[in-house]
């Protein structure tokens, strides 16, 4: 009898054991998780599976000589013996040449050595611009329409750059340019032989021509 | 002076600013394009120089001619000159006398043509003849082309020495207009 009893007794505190030690257990469980800041969540990933290309467009501005026979001088011929009352007609075909549009088109020029030429306003070159819708002919006639791309100016004002007005900026726009140098009438007198102080004669320089062109307006597409 | 509430919020304040993502605008820029010639423009001008001398020298003597021995009655050679690179479509000559003397002429051939005698151009050209007034300057119309002469001749009424002073103006110049 006390044997049967001592072992009814025995199993249940071996069942009270088990189930202290498994509340001890998910307790220092829980107690570790939590101490250990581990938290999980759920997550979902969603992917596209084709398409999605981002591609962006090119600004590209380049200047080139006209190619009419007997125009071709361009930027890289030397202009001579320039007197007062001169002009020499060059033509340059300026391509905007990317895929963007562009806007606000400028050029400037660097004289080297800076001497009347380009720092005179009254007596030094005058730059005049005009462009022609079609390659302008030989002996400087447009046969499309003509417009003024830049408006007499003193060179000695374009070390800072002058906006010009080419009919269009557009990608792959082309403007023929006729860009007129010439000096004005002035009003020197060379007497027995002898140049007069700060004469526009016997003078050189050399032009270096910059244009440029800022990228269109970003635009916002929804698509 | 500072409490330790004090102390307090500008630690918090020191942290917000610490943990606070910083959000910077990024700036607005846009592409440009440039293009340069490919090499410069050599630009020079040229000159207009024009000078009377007693020989075809070409020399520029930066000084007016003086041209002694003129004798009443006697044409008496001298040249002008261009000793410049611009051509030109007119001078302005001043010829002064000495010893009250006038002028009696002032002839000249054609450009690069000698005098055969005192009335006549080599090769029988037409000569010009002028009648300036002593002391005052004449325009002479006449297109003298870079490093070309004329040879005038001059016949005064006394024994003297003349002055001769010749000047070229911007405006006496060939211009031109080209298309390159």
């Amino acid at each position: 009898m006390n044997k049967t009893l001592g072992l009814s007794l025995g199993k249940a505190a071996t069942a009270t054991l088990v189930k202290v030690a498994i509340a001890g257990v998910a307790v220092m469980g829980g107690t570790a998780l939590v101490s250990s800041s581990v938290f999980a969540s759920l997550t979902a990933t969603a992917t596209n599976t084709s398409g999605g290309s981002v591609s962006t467009g090119t600004l590209s501005l380049t200047q080139a000589a006209s190619g009419v026979a007997g125009i071709t001088g361009g930027f890289t011929t030397a202009i001579t013996a320039m007197g007062p009352g001169d002009t020499v007609n060059r033509y340059i075909n300026l391509t905007n040449g990317g895929t963007l549009d562009a806007i606000n088109p400028t050029l400037s020029i660097a004289a080297t050595p800076s001497n009347a030429l380009t720092t005179s306003a009254g007596a030094g070159i005058q730059v005049f611009i005009q462009n022609c819708t079609v390659d302008w002919t030989n002996l400087g006639g447009c046969t499309g329409t003509k417009t003024t791309v830049l408006a007499a100016t003193p060179a000695s004002s374009l070390g800072t750059a002058a906006a010009l007005t080419l009919p269009s900026t557009l990608a792959g726009a082309v403007s023929h340019l006729q860009i007129s140098l010439s000096l004005p009438a002035g009003s020197e007198n060379v007497l027995n032989g002898v140049l007069p102080g700060g004469t526009i004669q016997g003078l050189t320089t050399a032009i270096t021509w910059t244009f440029n062109e800022t990228e269109r307006t970003g635009t916002t597409t929804n698509s | 002076m500072f409490t330790s509430k004090r102390f307090a919020l500008l630690g918090f304040f020191v942290a917000f600013l610490s943990l606070t993502p910083i959000s910077i605008s990024p700036a607005l820029a846009a592409a440009s394009a440039r293009s340069v010639s490919p090499s410069a423009t050599s630009f020079s001008t040229g000159t207009f120089i024009a000078f009377a001398t007693a020989s075809k020298t070409f020399t520029n003597p930066l000084a007016a001619l003086s041209l002694s021995g003129v004798s009443a009655g006697v044409a008496k050679p001298f040249y002008i000159e261009n000793g410049g690179t611009i051509n030109q479509n007119a001078i302005t000559m001043t010829i002064s006398l000495t010893a009250s003397a006038a002028i009696t002429n002032v002839r000249n051939c054609p450009v690069g043509v000698l005098f055969a005698t005192p009335t006549s151009c080599v090769g029988g050209v037409t000569l010009t003849t002028n009648n300036p007034t002593a002391g005052v300057a004449k325009v002479y119309t006449m297109s003298i082309p870079a490093n070309t002469w004329y040879e005038f001749e001059l016949t005064a009424s006394k024994n003297c020495t003349a002055t001769i002073s010749v000047s070229v103006a911007s405006t006496q110049i060939a211009t031109f207009t080209q298309n390159s």
